[in-house]
């Protein structure tokens, strides 16, 4: 169709072709006129098909909210075709095009677009190319995931080389090699070859391996058993260990390679906890692992007569005092996974009232043969993909575009629909073999304990609320621990920390943290602990600090440093309880931070992490 | 391409051509009967409800009473032609037999036996074919399919055909008796009957449906005559029957709702059929009812066979739960009975049972009456608990319903008093849902049968009315309204009756005579999966509009016929819609649950949904959005991150007999570890809910306390009920666990001291204009018995009231939005449209009755002016919550609309947004696009 915009600019195309032209006919000014027009009428018939137009002519119409702008292009990137999405990429490459964040946060979206959905701009996309030398850091890593997602090989080089630069930072290395991994063409996996020789670092060396699996297991398991072999316990091996598990044959291969490189003891054994940990008890490796670190091979389930006679001895010499510190231990990881009144791991269920429920040899089964019996939101779903990887976890939801699973180590992983070659229904997330590392003793206790949880006594659902999880400083500045820190400090170093600063740390189920567990080889150990407690509605709190060690209080910045039990009118909101505690030499140090409501108080909270 | 050899001469062709003509069969052959045949009865509702009126069965056992022909139905609702070869055609829960097995009456143990224990493998415990007693075996197949089919309209005509020409060619591939193709009959949908209720498919729908319905049927008739197979044609005789029908003077309906046939309609089709298999047929005189012994009889073994077939908890008895097996004795697994074994026992029994009626049967039928002989059952195998109590006979301890007060923390400032126990009233047995009626009394679904009946033990589950006629706190009457159920997993009040659920259906009863004994029973619905009992129809709850919903849990698989539309589908886990007036049923969140169990209504009509198992609650509307099956909704953030698990039910305690503090509190029970009621204050959070948790009402430290249910008296206090039971759950315990309670069950109530209890509103039997008065009431319950009591009124008196009563407001009232919304809520309720009213809410000034009016457009789209322009004004709402309303009621738009309404629904983000609406906006958007494309694809066709 024609508007009247556009036919008042023809007839002034006209006039001047006709001035132009000078004496040259009206016709022919016409018949070029109407050339030029169906010429332009074919581009806009050929207006690309778009599949979220909607959304498209809100992102184009300039009627939207800056601070809306991200929501847009994000649904672009989720629901759009090519043509939409070249939208988009036009954007990015546009030098003021976005803010910087916003542009940042797109080549994210582009990445995943092209991961979940298995799409990318149309058109070419060469224009990427500059950004990948970017002078910018941050925009030269998304430029790098963005480019090699979309597999354009021309960038191998490119990559191999500031793999191994002297001035790429550590995080440039490792996005440079991921990058060689996602593109995966020949010239990649010779350069992951190279990158994974013995001379290089080690570091560099496990990505590089944990990239071939996918593409020539047999060599990245021999290069595997190598690393392994010449690996401290210092080293992390987790990403390589994982790259086998989540390969078809992986575990088996790297089993086989590690016959004549045995791994040392030590990192034999810190493989083996890893591998447990994350829900993985794959005979062959498990075995050799086993063999290397010099401790029992797995056992078969428990024969009935085995569990009746382990069920006697649970009630008769368990002790569930010192299985609670089994449960606690990190070989045995079993608060990674789970959590009593909301303190510990997310993974599988809560175990606060488990002994109400279940019998005794339930627990042992549960134990000992995990598979036996799963509660039905903690069946696993094990998808094979079609570049070999295997994926295993608990289903969270899934559309046409991408399934989302929850895996052994609690991380949400989405798997895109197009690379599900087979889906099957799994077992359990909770390793088998994890006691192997318990004698029959601990074994007992262990089982004692878990099945005292919930029952009326010292494990029952807590009533008197009490910090479950603590947060504890991981390198407490001088001015810390060197004598009671001055407030302002305080603020600056506690106060305005960042999340990465703490780590967690859980009490008992009656509510005593162990300090033992914390001490950092010096007496006195000086700890920043802090819990969280979230007022819903203000009124007095009461709190009363129970530990014979030296400590201090702080709720959020004001100072309880000589009173063991106060009361304090908390405002809706979050508030911290730091401590500063001196461990002494003591030989079980304690602590245990009760909260309660004083007569007549108003105040409604709840202890963030556990209570 | 050179087809022919050119050496074969002309002639020769043209004979083989008429040799192939003669070989095929061109028409059907008559049915005949063979002492003995088993008649197979396969198909979808249809054919699922005839076993439950009988007629076709008892005509033919009346004109062959010497053949002693065997009937197994195997009807089940929904079922589709091509469900043989198409699991989303023939949805059932795990292992729960193929199409072929139960046709040929033979399955291996499922899993390929690998987990039975080695006390199950002890010789005659476990049958090597779990369907040796059936008694299918199929010599004659009776097929009834097309309904649900015809939804694919005339596009979808050559797939049918294709798919009704793989079905006889499957069909007549098998020898289901062992020795040879069975006798095929091919039954054509019945036309969709037009009823005089303005609630109903109108008119022009029926039309519609029966060209649609006329095209199938021919469609059948015409592949039928291809392959020789017998055809019935009920089409036709239900469409001339329906046009003389309605000049009768005292006409008689053929169905209850358009497709699904009265027992008038049974009969008839009947007649039809047997006209048809065979010409000389006349009807019986008396409307059959010379054959009423044999029908007697026919219905007696029907109802043990459904028991057998529609088995419940077919997860534990065939599917991956029945290969649990435990200790006998103290502990809990070992190598004893598995549940498979003990399950299949049981139908090893009733097979019996059944096969036992054949035989009563066929004596009636020959002029011998006779009672059934069951004195050679198998043996069912005695389950030993793996949890016995401490006393010397293994029983448990039990308190009495007095004294187990002593073991509860009650919240300060409350009381609890025990209202009611099975000391008192035997019959008060592991009560699972309460609700109170119109008149204050409190009525009560037991469930002693929990998990599922036992054959050989009464079938008891009762729904009770309990009642404290002296008003001293304690109850001292106890009628019980419907005995002899099976699994009442949840019920709701409505219209002058009470709908009940009997998974794998729900039903109707009402009294009508007073006597507090139902005198009438209709099932409404059919198909509800019932894989796991306690993940059956649960949770019943009405809205303030009128629509009935409830939940299932995940292993089900649950399909629905409607008058409205293509069959509902839904698979793990979902909340439905049920609107009872006009019979629409719609899933309303499909979502993966585990288990939802608890689902309530606030003031303004915004609901929170509880998935039980992991006590996870969530605003209703984050996951509710309209979406096509097999799709699911995205997992959505929570209301509070729960602290404890599982929860049994959930209240809004919505009640001035308590103080300010509690009111409008959410109330969740909870079952193991934390055995009591919890308590959590409700706030706005963005445009969603959020809550936080404040003192729990009660907390009991009696192991076997186990508060199933909760809610708001008449008189303001909180009632809850105790289902007692020293054992929970099902992956601990064998199903038959001994230890499971069969005997107690407790009602107590919670009174706040020191204040007094409000005096109950008179509702039932009041005028409409009490009624509509009550409707300003603050206390939701009473609102909501109000709506109850209107239910059941004749719909133009009650509008023509609550019109008046309209005209009766002042702008000043206080809580004046909120009585033009109940206003609003009573026309939905009724079903009579008024779009000033509804104009006037969705502009109203509170933002909560503009939520509200766009919650009722959703449902009033189809009969409203320009619907998304009224969306579109509500997307651009000052208000959060409005726009989140109308970006939900956005999802139900589909075809030629979807583009519209993805293109307001992205509106939306002009306005300023929440982690809430984002995630709503992509779930609308989800299925809109699906829509879009769905569109596109059909236009280009």
């Amino acid at each position: 169709m024609i508007d009247g915009y556009r036919f008042l600019r023809l007839l002034v195309v006209l006039f001047m072709l006709r001035l132009i032209f000078g004496k040259v006919r009206w016709v022919l000014c016409v018949a070029v006129l109407f050339a030029a027009f169906d010429l332009c009428s074919k581009t806009a018939a050929e207006d690309p098909p778009r599949a979220i137009s909607p959304v498209l002519k809100l992102f184009q119409g300039g009627r939207l909210p800056p601070e809306r702008l991200g929501t847009v292009v994000e649904m672009i990137c989720n629901r759009g075709n090519e043509h939409d999405l070249r939208v988009i990429f036009d954007r990015v490459m546009q030098e003021d095009g976005f803010t910087t964040e916003l542009r940042l946060k797109s080549m994210g979206w582009l990445t995943e677009a092209a991961l979940t959905r298995k799409i990318k701009p149309a058109g070419d996309l060469h224009g990427l190319y500059s950004l990948v030398n970017s002078n910018d850091p941050a925009l030269q890593l998304a430029a790098i995931r963005l480019i090699s997602t979309w597999r354009v090989s021309a960038v191998s080089k490119s990559l191999e080389v500031l793999a191994t630069a002297d001035k790429a930072s550590p995080e440039l290395q490792h996005t440079a090699i991921d990058g060689l991994i996602a593109i995966a063409d020949p010239e990649s996996q010779h350069a992951l070859l190279r990158l994974a020789e013995s001379h290089r670092p080690i570091t560099i060396r496990m990505q590089s391996v944990a990239g071939l699996v996918r593409l020539d297991l047999t060599a990245a398991a021999a290069l595997a058993a190598d690393i392994f072999s010449k690996a401290s316990a210092q080293d992390n091996l987790e990403e390589l260990l994982n790259a086998f598990c989540n390969h078809r044959d992986g575990t088996d291969q790297l089993a086989t390679a590690m016959k004549d490189r045995k791994p040392a003891v030590d990192v034999a054994l810190r493989a083996l906890r890893y591998l447990y940990s994350v829900g993985r008890s794959d005979a062959a490796l498990s075995s050799i692992l086993s063999e290397a670190a010099g401790i029992a091979q797995d056992a078969p389930p428990p024969t009935p007569a085995e569990v009746a006679e382990l069920v006697t001895d649970v009630l008769t010499k368990g002790n569930a005092t010192r299985g609670e510190a089994i449960f606690r231990r990190s070989d045995i990881s079993c608060m990674r996974c789970h959590s009593v009144s909301r303190a510990g791991g997310q993974v599988g269920p809560d175990l606060s009232a488990i002994g109400g429920s279940s019998p005794v040899d339930y627990v042992i089964h549960s134990i000992l043969n995990p598979n036996l019996a799963v509660k039905e939101q903690y069946m696993t779903r094990i998808f094979s993909l079609s570049n070999g990887l295997v994926l295993t976890g608990v289903l969270i939801d899934r559309d046409e575009n991408r399934v989302r699973i929850r895996d052994g180590l609690g991380k949400i992983v989405t798997i895109s629909t197009a690379d599900i070659d087979q889906e099957i229904e799994g077992k359990s997330l909770m390793p088998q073999g994890l006691t192997k590392f318990l004698t029959r003793d601990e074994l007992l206790d262990l089982a004692k304990f878990i099945s005292e949880l919930g029952k009326p006594g010292d494990y029952e659902i807590r009533k008197t609320p009490t910090i479950q999880r603590w947060r504890v400083l991981r390198h407490p500045a001088e001015e810390l621990t060197a004598d009671v820190p001055h407030i302002e400090h305080l603020r600056q170093s506690v106060l305005r920390s960042q999340v990465d600063d703490w780590t967690s740390v859980y009490s008992r189920v009656a509510g005593v943290l162990p300090l033992n567990e914390l001490r950092l080889g010096k007496t006195p150990t000086v700890l920043i602990l802090q819990g969280l407690i979230q007022v819903n509605q203000a009124g007095k709190v009461g709190l009363s600090v129970h530990s014979d060690e030296t400590l201090q209080v702080w709720v959020n910045t004001e100072s309880f440093e000589h009173q063991k039990q106060f009361e304090m009118s908390l405002e809706p909101g979050s508030h911290t309880i730091t401590v500063r505690v001196e461990v002494s030499a003591r030989e079980s140090p304690e602590l245990k931070l009760e909260l309660s409501k004083p007569e007549g108080s108003t105040a409604q909270f709840d202890v963030v992490g556990g209570m | 391409m050179n087809a022919l050899p050119q050496k074969i001469p002309l002639r020769i062709l043209c004979f083989l051509a008429v040799l192939l003509v003669f070989q095929w069969p061109s028409a059907a052959e008559a049915l005949r009967l063979q002492k003995g045949d088993h008649i197979c009865i396969v198909g979808n509702t249809l054919a699922e409800r005839m076993q439950h009126y009988g007629w076709l069965e008892t005509l033919i056992h009346a004109r062959f009473p010497q053949q002693e022909l065997v009937f197994r139905n195997l009807g089940y609702s929904a079922d589709e032609i091509d469900g043989f070869k198409n699991p989303q055609h023939r949805m059932r829960s795990m292992d729960f037999g193929t199409f072929d097995q139960w046709l040929t009456g033979s399955a291996p143990i499922p899993q390929e036996g690998k987990k039975l224990s080695t006390r199950d493998q002890e010789p005659g415990t476990v049958s090597e074919d779990r369907f040796r007693l059936t008694n299918t075996r199929a010599d004659v197949i009776f097929a009834f399919y097309g309904y649900g089919e015809s939804y694919a309209g005339e596009a979808g005509l050559p797939v049918f055909r294709q798919n009704v020409e793989d079905f006889i060619k499957h069909i007549l591939a098998q020898k289901y008796n062992g020795r040879s193709a069975p006798q095929l009959v091919l039954f054509s949908p019945i036309a969709q009957e037009f009823l005089i209720d303005p609630n109903l498919p109108s008119q022009s729908d029926i039309d519609a449906a029966n060209v649609r319905l006329k095209m199938y049927a021919e469609t059948m008739c015409d592949v039928a005559a291809t392959y020789g197979v017998i055809f019935v044609d009920l089409f036709v005789p239900a469409q001339s029957y329906y046009n003389d029908n309605l000049k009768r003077p005292l006409h008689k309906n053929w169905t209850t709702n358009g497709i699904h046939q009265t027992v008038c309609g049974d009969w008839h089709i009947a007649c039809v059929a047997m006209k048809s298999l065979f010409p000389d047929f006349v009807n019986p005189a008396n409307e059959g009812r010379g054959d009423e012994a044999i029908r007697t009889t026919v219905l007696d073994k029907n109802t043990y066979w459904y028991q057998r077939y529609r088995v419940t908890d077919g997860y534990s008895t065939y599917g991956e739960r029945a290969f649990l097996k435990f200790a006998e004795g103290p502990g809990g697994y070992g190598e004893g009975l598995s549940n498979y074994s003990v399950g299949q026992r049981e139908l090893e029994v009733i097979d019996t049972l059944v096969t036992n009626r054949d035989k009563v049967i066929w004596a009636v039928a020959q002029g011998n009456p006779t009672k059934p002989d069951d004195s050679q059952l198998p043996q069912l195998l005695n389950v030993i608990s793996n949890t016995p109590g401490t006393q010397p006979d293994g029983k448990h301890v039990f308190l009495s319903g007095e004294a187990a007060i002593s073991k509860m923390t009650i919240h300060r400032g409350m009381q609890v008093q025990c209202f009611a126990d099975e000391s008192q009233f035997p019959e008060l047995i592991s009560p699972v849902q309460m609700a109170f009626d119109t008149r204050g009394r409190l009525w009560v679904a037991t469930w002693p049968t929990y998990p599922h009946w036992k054959p050989t033990t009464p079938r008891n589950d009762r729904l009770l009315i309990i009642e404290d006629t002296n008003d001293d706190g304690r109850a001292d009457k106890c009628t019980t309204f419907a005995g002899e159920l099976h699994n009442i997993t949840g019920f709701e009040f409505w219209n002058n009756g009470v709908l009940l659920a009997q998974g794998p259906d729900i039903v109707f009863l009402q009294d009508t005579n007073g006597d507090d004994k139902y005198d009438v029973q209709e099932r409404v619905l059919h198909g509800l999966d019932t894989a796991d009992t306690h993940h059956t129809a649960n949770s019943f709850t009405l809205d303030a509009g009128g629509a009935m919903y409830f939940q299932e849990g995940t292993f089900h698989q649950t399909q629905i016929e409607t008058p409205w539309g293509p069959t509902r589908r839904v698979s793990n886990g979902a909340v439905f819609r049920y609107e009872p007036r006009t019979q629409k049923l719609d899933v309303y969140a499909s979502f993966g649950f585990a288990n939802p169990h608890g689902h309530v209504f606030d003031r303004w009509g915004q609901d929170i949904v509880v998935d039980g198992t992991g006590a996870q609650t969530y605003h209703g509307l984050m996951f509710s959005g309209d979406i096509d099956f097999p799709q699911k909704h995205g997992r959505p953030p929570q209301v509070y991150p729960q602290r404890t698990r599982p929860c049994s039910a959930i209240e809004i305690l919505s009640s001035s007999h308590f103080s300010e503090e509690h009111r409008g509190n959410l109330l969740v029970n909870n079952v193991i570890g934390f055995q009591g009621i919890l308590q959590y204050r409700l706030t706005e959070r963005e445009s969603s809910l959020g809550a936080i948790e404040v003192d729990p009402i009660v907390a009991s430290t009696d192991p076997n306390f186990r508060p199933s249910d909760v809610e708001t008296a008449p008189d303001g206090t909180i009632y809850f009920t105790d289902w007692q039971n020293p054992i929970i759950g099902h992956m601990q315990h064998n199903l038959r666990d001994p230890s499971r309670n069969k005997t107690y069950g407790r009602v107590y109530r919670v009174l706040a001291e020191g204040r007094p209890r409000i005096k109950p509103a008179l509702i039932f039997g009041e005028p409409i204009e009490r009624l509509l008065n009550l409707l300003k009431d603050p206390d939701d319950r009473v609102r909501h018995r109000a709506r109850i009591e209107l239910s059941g009124r004749p719909t133009d008196q009650v509008i023509a009231s609550v019109s008046r009563w309209l005209t009766t407001f002042k702008g000043h009232e206080q809580d004046h939005e909120h009585h033009l919304t109940e206003a609003l809520w009573l026309y939905q309720s009724h079903n009579v449209i008024d779009q000033e009213l509804l104009k006037q809410v969705l502009r109203s000034p509170d933002s909560k009755a503009r939520a509200a009016g766009t919650r009722v457009l959703a449902y009033w789209r189809d009969r409203v002016d320009n619907p998304l322009e009224l969306l579109r004004q509500q997307v651009h709402d000052e208000s959060a919550r409005v726009r989140l309303q109308a970006v939900w009621a956005l999802s139900f738009f589909r075809g030629a609309a979807a583009e519209k309404a993805s293109e307001i629904a992205v509106e939306s983000l002009l306005e300023a947004e929440d982690d809430y609406l984002k995630h709503l906006l992509n779930e609308t958007n989800k299925t809109l696009d699906r829509r879009m494309k769905q569109f596109q694809e059909q236009s280009k066709k």
